[in-house]
């Protein structure tokens, strides 16, 4: 158990360090901020030579690298360019919505395609699992910027109850989390179909059959609890997509978590606040898998950490 | 039809009576007709063999007694009747009370017959308060109790262990605990030694024998090895293309058969002492598939003495007291058909 938390965290330093990386050379080697925030300010090219060299953006690529990793690495991340105080803060203070966005997305989903996913594999070809495939290939199909504003057309501008957009009003963060619940909700309803069916045609479900078992001891014991194992992998990949793929999503709702945080920085031009963004949600992917392999391991004895 | 039905010497009323069991399987728009009018007794207390390549039907034999049978198949027709009461008339509540307390089922592979996310204890516990009512230090004494009868050392160790940290023989233990648990009058073990090394085998066998005699249970033991089937059985069924095509006691099927599949078996069963395995490859041929119901011997085609008759009618068996057999050759055939 320790030797696999240590192996994890050896490991998510690699991915993070990675992830920063190609952040830093992707931004970097695709323009210079200074130039593209202060041009359009209509500054001339004396004051932004001078900007420049003040934050250091005059130096060769690399040694602006070796500054970056060896200041994040004790936890200094920057300024933000755009709004000119420390990055991190910044970041942190979105990170509340993001994380409320995607655990709201995540209740969703588990409350929507568990009974789904169940009744689908209980009902196999029947009306009822019918409708439910069709209705996942719909969800896992339809583009959010598609959903969204269907959703807002309905609740806010006929129904009228709920915002259109923001984090302020009550249940603001409901429309949202629908729409990024779609995709997930959807493919693990079929997953579980899937998983549940597979799992139904196991020796152990017909010998707890033939101990005179009930169908809903069968079920809910047999089938489900190993029908989950395959879904909770799945389950954590999804939440990792939440926290950070969420940009969509939160543009079009204008919802104020990281997400469309780091799309803004991006078009300001202001490099060190979305690498501080993208690491961040890197940090929340890592810790996200490996509460999942925790987890599973609690859940499926045949998994020993190590 | 009204079968002749086979009276053995036994006076009392046997535990199980099954008369013409029918099952297909449709899939792809096809009909399998896997068990064609199987019918035999079993005695309280007896143990029954089925033996017969695979793909015979006996496991789908078995099955069809449990009614857990896939959803493609249907039982076409025929009775089991369990202590005078007609099973296939029941309804699916009342026949999962027949399940584990009256018939009781253990499979072939031990490996994948118990959940893997509840442990040794949690299974025995399933069961003892399903038919016995029974929980808490009840429910524990009386499954490490289970486990000593099945052989298992250490049972109150074992109680906490998930299925993957026990051997097969060991799970293949816990598998017949958990088939015993609930009092059975009849326990089927289809294949219960197949997957298991050869010194296990005989240990499985040894304490079916014995669970036998100690708890006056009746068994239905199926395989395609006629040398595990001798081991236990009373008598034996042979079966073929879905029917039996001899029944009789265990001293006259291996040492008195009648019917040239039995005998072709028994030829090619390789000598005690040697490794288990490849027994019936050495009948040349294999069984067709049954798309339709036969009309003719189902044997015939890998027969070697086959005569004109064979393929024009379908021979039913004919009774030599207590010993019958489905052939054309045996004196007494009747059977079904045009006369060529
Ligand atoms: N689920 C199924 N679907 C279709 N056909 C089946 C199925 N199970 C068994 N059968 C058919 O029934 C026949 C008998 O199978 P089975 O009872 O398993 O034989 P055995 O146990 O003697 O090896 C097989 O030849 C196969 O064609
Ligand atoms: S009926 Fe004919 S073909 Fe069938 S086993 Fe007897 S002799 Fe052979
Ligand atoms: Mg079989």
């Amino acid at each position: 158990m320790t030797r696999f938390l240590i192996q994890r965290l050896i490991l998510a330093i690699v991915v993070v360090f990675a992830v920063a990386s190609l952040t830093f050379f992707a931004l970097n080697l695709s323009g210079d901020p200074i130039s593209n925030a202060l041009s359009s300010a209509g500054a001339s090219e004396e004051q932004i030579a001078e900007v420049r060299q003040q934050l250091g953006y005059d130096r060769p690529i690399l040694v602006q690298y070796a500054d970056f990793i060896a200041s994040a690495a004790t936890g200094d991340f920057g300024r933000s360019i755009y709004y000119g105080e420390e990055a991190l803060p910044l970041v942190i203070d979105r990170l509340p919505y993001t994380i409320l966005l995607a655990s709201v997305a995540m209740l969703i989903t588990i409350v929507v395609a568990f009974p789904l996913g169940v009744a689908a594999a209980m009902f196999r070809d029947r009306p009822i699992d019918r409708a439910i495939v069709t209705f996942a290939a719909f969800g896992q199909s339809v583009p959010i910027f598609v959903v969204g504003p269907i959703l807002i057309l309905i609740f806010s501008v006929h129904l009228g109850i709920l915002p259109v957009s923001g984090a302020e009003g009550r249940g603001s963060v409901i429309l949202p989390a629908l729409t990024l619940s779609l995709y997930p909700l959807a493919r693990i309803t079929r997953l579980l179909r899937a998983s549940m069916l597979e799992v139904a045609n196991s020796e152990y479900v017909l010998t707890a059959r033939a101990r005179g078992a009930s169908e809903i001891r069968v079920v809910l014991r047999y089938i489900l609890r190993n029908a989950l194992l395959p879904v909770l992998t799945v389950l954590g990949l999804q939440l990792g997509n939440l926290l950070g793929g969420a940009v969509i999503v939160e543009t079009v709702f204008a919802w104020p978590g990281i997400g469309s945080f780091t799309r803004d920085a991006l078009i300001n031009s202001d490099f060190p606040l979305a690498q501080t963004a993208v690491i961040l949600i890197a940090v929340a992917v890592v810790v996200v898998n490996v509460l999942t392999d925790l987890i599973y391991s609690l859940v499926d004895p045949r998994i020993r950490l190590s | 039809m009204a079968m002749p039905v086979p009276t053995p010497s036994q006076p009392e009323a046997p535990l199980l009576r099954v008369r013409d069991l029918s099952v297909c399987f449709h899939s792809n728009g096809e009909t399998v007709h896997a068990v064609n009018g199987v019918s035999f007794d079993l005695q309280r207390g007896s143990a029954v063999g089925i033996v017969g390549e695979s793909g015979c039907g006996k496991s789908t034999v078995a099955l069809a007694l449990m009614q857990l049978l896939t959803r493609s198949a249907e039982i076409s027709g025929g009775s089991v009747s369990l202590s005078g009461r007609e099973l296939l008339s029941l309804n699916a509540n009342e026949m999962r009370h027949v399940r584990g307390r009256d018939i009781a089922l253990v499979f072939q592979d031990p490996m994948t017959a118990l959940n893997p996310v509840l442990t040794i204890g949690q299974h025995l516990r399933e069961t003892l308060s399903l038919h016995e009512g029974l929980s808490g230090k009840a429910a524990h004494a009386r499954s490490v109790e289970l486990l000593k009868l099945v052989g298992i050392a250490a049972p109150e160790s074992r109680l906490a262990a998930y299925p993957h940290q026990l051997s097969g023989g060991m799970r293949q233990r816990v598998m017949i605990a958990l088939a015993v648990s609930g009092k059975p009058k009849l326990l089927i073990a289809d294949e219960p030694t197949t997957a298991l090394d050869v010194t296990i085998q005989a240990q499985i066998l040894q304490l079916l024998s014995r669970l036998r005699d100690e708890l006056d249970m009746s068994i239905i033991l199926v395989s395609h090895d006629l040398g595990v089937v001798a081991n236990l059985a009373d008598r034996v069924l042979v079966m073929y293309g879905g029917a039996v095509v001899e029944d009789g006691t265990a001293e006259q099927v291996l040492l008195e058969p009648k019917h040239p599949y039995t005998k072709a078996l028994i030829a090619a069963r390789p000598e005690i002492d040697s490794d288990r395995g490849t027994a019936l490859c050495a009948i040349p041929g294999a069984a067709g598939r049954l798309t339709e119901q036969p009309s003719s011997c189902s044997f015939e085609p890998r027969c070697a003495v086959r005569m004109e008759v064979c393929s024009a009618r379908l021979p039913k068996l004919a009774w030599d007291g207590a010993h019958g057999a489905a052939c054309w050759h045996v004196a007494g055939a009747s059977g079904e058909g045009q006369v060529p």
